[in-house]
Formats: structure tokens, sequence, C-alpha cells
């Protein structure tokens, strides 16, 4: 019951945006699907199939590489391949562009030491935002993907293997398919932040459904039309999720009883481990080392100035925010799973997939969601105070830390369950019956045999929430209380729109704050697997 | 049950332990929100995030002793931020980079009526609204760059021009989803009217060099790539170039020329940023304290030196760059009219393709 009050509540905003279906058509509309509708729906289906091939390629085969194999690196490799996910999309764009840029490292070397001037060298098209995305975000599918492969049990694996299996076969059709729910879990994040991906695109110049989504907002200042595009496209997302829901059926993916021995590693050697570790080296260096490159390379040119001191208070603030957020997210996500672990309907599945549904529009759409959202409530707030007192207080809630960490709560809700509900859905069911035709609760049952056991994608989960807060930009800008910062709207507040350069201060702290949690907790998750 | 209201428990006294620690770690804001009403105080609304900014903010707050409190954000997100705070909104001062967006906040009735003889002492008639809703405050104009080495000066002579085609493969411009190239264009709406206009975006779009990507300096360092011969940007992206950090982009605004368009035909098209009082700012009497001190020499100086932006104020001084660049024929449109045909200008954008 208490679950269910909590799913409504973070239900409200997304219920506000979809309320717009049901509205008026906007008068935008006819416009939009007869000049420009068409190219938005193709190059979001161009950027959504690439980003998504291209993560699982390396997310995946990375993960089975540091999991099952020992090459040079690969302890190093286990959790450096995280890193790249500490750059906010926007950032990783901004920084490729400036590398090959006519004034950047790239093209000056060219025309001052070779007198070339290669003018189809150029990142800014379509191919180049979905490497550029993928390189940042398949860290999704990475760690998500690892966590899942490490509970995996070497017996059903070795099965494979003395039935003359070789390890491509067994990778693809033991390994993969048992993985199966983590993947398309971490797969339905990626996609979701491709879908509201806006900072990137618009740079680039590339015209997505959410390129639509703010063109009718802000061109032509129609924001109840831009929240009915924003309405459709979270009713695709929708229903993707339940279309997979359906797919896998009654499927499960538990590993029950004694059979359970941790995975081992072979030792690769020759070819075979050169191979490996290159494989790994490449989303290292192209999706961290490279751009790393480029923002310290401006902040040399100009970034010092821009340091006056403040950002430690910055980051220590930020810091406090992202793990408030993490917590909040990991703990709400839980009840959700679990109340659709005990109770098993349709109902509570479809609410549950609902509820994530925030991640899949901008920001700034969800921002108008919980401003409406909360503002009612305060305006109920102040009439029955007033009623009662005769005063009225002002309003309480928008405007107030609360208001973000609200938002944050919405928003990234589906970064936190997905995770989660790939981790209980390993859970051998037959623990929890034990547990409670012994008596014990519901909530014991769920704090002293689900969460311990379930630990690692826990933390995982946390993990990405808290990078994820650390990175926000849109709802913490519109809803944050007066002269209210943190390190990413510093950030911004350098970068203005045209001076990227010199805001390469924040974005490296951004970063760096970004890493620091992300190593820890790797270690952790892998320690807590071992 | 009771286990679980036990959790939901210690789940608010995490919410609201959080709202307290942020706040204390947070000292720029001492003040509960709903104390803000108490004297010496305006909140602002901006979509500009400039140092420079900052700095007149401390200004204003050493001279007057009024405290200023900032949200940045993008204009359109505060301006429906405004309208869903509706009478409960603590804003007083809304300031964005676009005349048309302060019409737009006009429309929705979320500004209100100010009159103050500094203002309309300072503010030229055609910058500011016509009655009192707002007013502009610093003043960029939409230029064509051109490469030194391609183009001769005399090849060019107004904004229709570049539809010619004369100039196809050689035009750079940026994305039609920027607000610069909508007013550019709700400009000439105004002036020739739509099918005119209409015809003059198809040009454009059949002259470009590439499909648009990138921002102003992009466009410039274009030009000087060789991808096109000229662009269509902002004045003050030209100062910034020239006092870049990075020695290749300063060569590259040094092999670049402004030209003022429109000269013989009106006057270039210029856009303002600017700012108005809020309908239900509480601290109204500060709020207009704040946009007079914003349009005094003083604080119009800072705005010509730091930003490469000309000031509203006739007679304030420029700095050295923008004198180099010489007097020039502004448009004196007056721009509440662009505000009204924002809309229309995206619509032709998107009918002739231009991405």
């Amino acid at each position: 019951m208490a679950t269910f009050l909590l799913v409504l509540c973070l239900l409200v905003p997304v219920i506000v945006v979809g309320l717009s279906l049901f509205g008026e058509e906007p008068a935008s509309w006819s416009h939009i699907r007869s000049t420009v509708l068409h190219r938005y729906l193709l190059n979001t289906a161009v950027v959504v199939l690439g980003v998504g091939g291209l993560t699982l390629l390396i997310g995946v085969t990375c993960a089975w590489l540091v999991t099952f194999y020992r090459f040079p690196g690969d302890r190093i490799f286990s959790w450096i391949l995280v890193v790249p996910f500490a750059f906010p999309t926007y950032i990783a764009a901004f920084a490729y562009a400036g590398i090959f840029d006519y004034t950047g490292p790239l093209h000056s070397f060219l025309r001052n030491h070779l007198d070339l001037a290669p003018r189809w060298l150029d990142i800014m098209n379509l191919p180049g935002v979905i490497v550029i995305v993928s390189l940042v975000l398949y860290p999704y599918i990475y760690l998500i993907t690892r966590a899942s492969l490490q509970r995996q049990s070497e017996r059903i694996l070795d099965a494979s293997r003395s039935l003359g299996r070789g390890p491509i076969y067994t990778f693809f059709h033991v390994g993969i398919p048992l993985a199966r729910p983590a993947i398309i879990g971490a797969l339905t994040l990626v996609i979701m932040e491709v879908l509201n991906e806006y900072g990137a695109m618009h740079y680039f110049g590339i015209d997505t459904f959410t390129t639509g989504i703010f063109n009718i907002w802000f061109g032509m200042n129609d924001t109840a039309g831009a929240m009915r595009l924003a309405a459709m496209l979270m009713c695709l997302v929708f229903a993707v999720l339940l279309l997979e829901r359906v797919q896998r059926g009654r499927r499960r993916y538990a590993t029950c009883g004694t059979d359970y021995r941790p995975t081992e590693h072979r030792r690769l050697r020759g070819l075979a481990a050169v191979g490996a570790f290159v494989v790994c080296l490449v989303p290292v260096c192209l999706g961290f080392l490279l751009p790393l490159g480029q923002l310290l390379l401006w902040f040399n040119q100009s970034g010092t100035e821009a340091f006056d001191g403040t950002f430690l208070g910055l980051s220590i603030k930020s810091f406090l925010l992202a793990t408030i957020a993490g917590l909040l997210t990991v703990i709400a996500a839980v009840l959700i799973v679990y109340a659709v672990r005990l109770h098993r309907t349709a109902f509570m599945t479809a609410m549950s997939k609902a509820t994530i549904l925030g991640y899949s529009v901008p920001g700034a759409v969800i921002a108008v969601g919980v401003m409406v959202t909360l503002v009612q409530l305060d305006l109920s707030i102040i009439n029955s105070i007033g009623q009662v007192f005769g005063a009225s207080p002002g309003p309480l809630l928008s405007g107030t830390v609360f208001a973000l960490l609200f938002a944050y709560l919405v928003r990234f809700l589906a970064v936190a369950v997905n995770p989660v509900e790939s981790g209980f859905d390993r859970l051998c069911g037959s623990l929890d019956e034990a547990s409670l035709s012994l008596g014990k609760s519901r909530m014991y049952t769920l704090l002293r045999i689900n969460l311990p056991l379930a630990r690692g994608t826990l933390l995982a989960a946390g993990a990405l929430v808290f990078v994820d807060v650390l990175k926000e930009l849109p709802l913490t800008l519109i809803l944050r209380p007066f002269n209210f910062e943190t390190l990413a709207t510093k950030t911004f507040e350098l970068a203005g729109e045209e001076m990227v350069a010199q805001s390469a201060c924040g974005a490296l702290l951004i970063v760096a704050a970004g890493i620091v949690p992300i190593i820890l907790l790797e270690r952790f998750i892998s320690s807590s697997n071992r | 049950m009771k286990r679980i209201s036990r959790n939901i428990a210690i789940l608010c006294t995490i919410v609201f332990g959080a709202v307290g620690c942020s706040k204390q770690s947070d000292t720029s804001v001492p003040d509960a929100p709903n104390a803000v009403k108490a004297a010496g105080e305006v909140n602002v609304y901006t979509h500009r995030h400039y140092p420079a900014d900052q700095a007149l903010y401390r200004t204003f707050t050493e001279k007057t002793g009024v405290k200023v409190n900032v949200v940045k954000a993008k204009a359109d997100e505060l301006i429906k931020k405004l309208e869903i705070e509706g009478a409960a909104s603590k804003a007083d001062v809304l300031i964005t980079v676009d005349a048309g967006r302060l019409v737009r906040a006009r429309k929705k009735n979320l500004l209100q009526p100010i009159t103050s003889s500094v203002l309309s002492t300072n503010v030229p008639k055609h910058l500011r609204d016509r009655n009192g809703h707002w007013f502009g405050l610093t003043v960029r104009s939409r230029v064509i760059v051109y490469a030194k080495d391609r183009v001769k000066s005399d090849e060019l002579s107004t904004y229709t021009a570049l539809a010619d085609p004369k100039w196809k493969g050689r035009v750079l411009i940026r994305s039609s989803k920027n607000v610069y190239n909508q007013s550019l264009l709700a400009w000439i709406i105004n002036r020739d009217g739509d099918s005119a206009a209409e015809s003059w975006a198809a040009g454009i779009v059949g002259n470009m060099a590439r499909t648009p990507k990138g921002n102003d300096r992009d466009q410039i360092k274009a030009v000087v790539a060789g991808v096109g011969d000229v662009a269509v940007v902002n004045t003050y992206y030209v100062g910034l170039l020239l006092n870049s950090d990075n020695p290749e982009e300063r060569k590259v605004a040094e092999q670049v020329d402004i030209f003022f368009p429109n000269q013989a035909d009106g006057g270039a098209h210029i856009n303002v940023s600017g700012g108005g009082v809020t309908a239900a700012a509480p601290n109204r009497d500060n709020a207009v304290k704040l946009l007079e001190f914003l349009s005094s020499s003083e604080a119009q100086q800072v705005f010509a030196t730091s930003n490469y932006e000309y000031p509203v104020l006739a007679g304030a001084v420029k700095s050295p760059l923008l004198e180099s660049w010489g007097d020039f024929k502004a448009s004196t449109m007056n721009l509440t009219d662009l505000g009204e045909l924002n809309t229309e200008a995206v619509k032709i954008f998107d009918r002739v393709g231009w991405r």
C-alpha cells in the first residue's frame, strides 16, 4: 500500500505530461507533421539503432572479456572501462568538436606543420554523434552486464563446454541469454538517454524527436504542443517496455540451489591476449583519454582564471546532493521492484514500468511536470493554512532543494529500477518463500535475504544515479533555488553559449568527481561478487 | 505495515534532513524561502550567464544595499516557470537575450508596465516596449563576416542580396533553431512581407555552403577554412575570437572582416538583450532600481567593454574594438514587432528546409 502511494507520487509529473495527449490538437502540430516530422523520426531511429548497436558491441564484449579471461591489464581494465561514464554527453560532444575544430589541435597541426587541410576530417555529423554518444554511454551496458555475468555459475558454462561447444558458442547461446534481463535493462537506459539528449544533437545540427519538442516549445511558443510530443515519445517507450516484458514471458533467470560456483578466469596467450587488450583499450582511449586531453588543453589555455576557489564548496555540495539523490532513488527502486516481485500482477508491472518513463523525455519537459505538481501542492497547502491561520506562508516546496530532489527521483528512477530489477530477477524465489513460510515478515525477508544477495547491483544502481545527478543540467537549472549552484550549472555558466574552453575547469571537476565514486564502487562491487 | 510506515518515516527524515543540510552548506542563501519578501532583495530570472553580469550585480548591491538573487536558465523555460508559479512567484525581474522572448512574456501577462524617467531617457524608444513592459539593455547586431582574401566589401550590400545565385555554395549560417536567425527572418517578414521572406529563406538555403551546424564562431572558422566565403553572425563573436586564449582562434579572426548590411536600406538588423519587471514581483521597487542601474552609464560601459555588445545608452564609452568597427546605421524597427512574428519565421524555416 505504502509502495503504491510512493509510485503514485512519482507518477504525478509523468501523468501531468501524459495528460497533454488528451488536450486539443496543438496549432503547430499539423505544421510539424507536414514539414519536418519525418526527418526527426528518421534521424531518431538511426541514432537509436546506431548507439544501441555500438554500445551493446562495446559493453558486452568488454564485460565478457574482463569477467572470464586473464590478459595483460585485465584488472585495470575492469574498472577503467567504466570511467567514460563520468563524461556528460554534451561535454564529450563539445570536446570532440574541439579536437576536430578548424582551430583545434588536429587541424592546427596538419595545417601548420604538414601544410594539409583535409576538410572531410570532421566529426559534426550523424555518424560522429553516434560514435561519441556510444563512447560515453557503453559503460551502462558494461557495468550492468558484468555484474550479471559475475554471478553466473561456472557449472552452467562448464556444461556447455563439456558438451564440446567453443567459447564463441557458449558466449552467444549460454552466457548472453542468461544475462538477457540485465543487458536489456541497460540497453533501455542507453536508448532513453539517447532519446532525451538535446545538447549534443543541437550543437551538431542533428534534428531528432527531442529537437522537435524544443522547436515547438521555444521556436513556436507552444508548450502544450511540446508536452504532447513528449507524451507521444513516452507512450512509444512504454509500449516497447511492455512488449519486451511480454516477449520475455514466464522465463526466469534465477540461479537456485547448490550448483553455484564462482566463475573461473581463463588465461589468454599470444595473439588472443593482444586482441583482448586492444579491444578493451580502444573504448578507454576514445571515450576517456582523448576528450580528457582536449579538456586539459583548454584548461591550460584559459582555465586558471575561472578557478576562483569556490569550486571546492561546489564540489562538496554537488557530492552531497548526488549522494542523497542516489540513496533515495535506490530505496524507492527497491520498494517498487520488491512490490512487483511479491504481487506479480499485470497492474503492478505496468505501474513500475510507468515510473521509469521520466527518463525518456528531455529534462526540461519533466521539470515542467514537477513544477506543476509542486506548485499545485503548494497552493493547496497555502490555502488550507490561510484558512486556518488567516496568513499565507508563501511557497513551501517549489524553488527549494526538496523540489530538486523530488525531480531527480522522478527523473532517475529508471536508472535505479533497471539494474535493481535485473538483480532481483536473478535471486531464487524459493528463498523468499522459505523465509515467508518461516513466519518472517516481508520487510524482514527484503532486508535480510534479498538485499544482501542483490548488494552488487544495488551499489551499481546507486553509483549510476550518483553520477547522473552530478552531470544533470536542465532540471537543476530550472528548479534550483535562488543562487544555488552545482558543478554542472557552474560549468554551464562558464561555458555560456559559446565559450566551452573557459568551462574546461568545471568539466574536469565533474569528470573527476564522477570517477572517484565510480572506481570505489567498482572495487566494492567486484569484491562483493567474488 | 508498521514496519513499512517506519521506513517511510526514515525516508522522510532523510529527505528533510537533506534539505536542511543543503541550506546550511549554501551560505549565499541564508533566508528561508518564505522570508524572501523581506526588504532589501531583488530576485532575478535571467538567460544571461556572463561573468560581467555577476560583477554588475555585486556593484549594485554595494551601491544600494539591495541583495541580488539569481536563477539562470533558458528564457523560454523561465517564462514557463513564471507562468506556472503565477501570483506565488518570487521573481522580480526577467532578463533575456532576445526581445522576442520579452514580447512573449508580456503577451502572457507575466510583465508589468513601468514608468521610469531614468529608463525612458537611457533606453531609445525602439529598443523598449511601448508601455514600459520591458527595456533593452544591450544591442547586438547580426552582420556579415567575409574572407578578406576572397571577397571584396563592395560585393556585399544587404541580407537580401545574399540570396542571389552569385553566392551559391558560399554562405555559412547556423541552424534555424537559433533565436538570432529567427529574429532576423522576423525582421525581413516585417519589412518585405511573408512571401518575400520565404523566397529569401529559400534562396539562402540554396546558397548554403553546408548543412547548418555549430554556433556563430564555428561559421566564422568555416569561412577561414574555406568551406564558404561569407557568414552571418552576431558582432560580439568576432570580438570573442579576436581576444581568444587560443592563438589559432585569433589568427582566424584576423583573416575576416565585418560588414554591416543594409546601410543604404534602413540599417542593419539588431536585437537586444533586455529585461522587465514581472507581474507578481514582490520587490517591485528594487526591480525598477536594478533595471535603472543596468541602463546607467556605469553599467553600460561594463557591457560594452567586457562582452563586446553595443550599449543602448547613447554616449556610453565603447571598447576600442567596437570603436574600430566604426559607427553603423542600425534599423529602428520596433523590436516588439519582431517578437510577434517569431512563430511565423520558424514555420517558414521549416517549410524551406532550413535545418
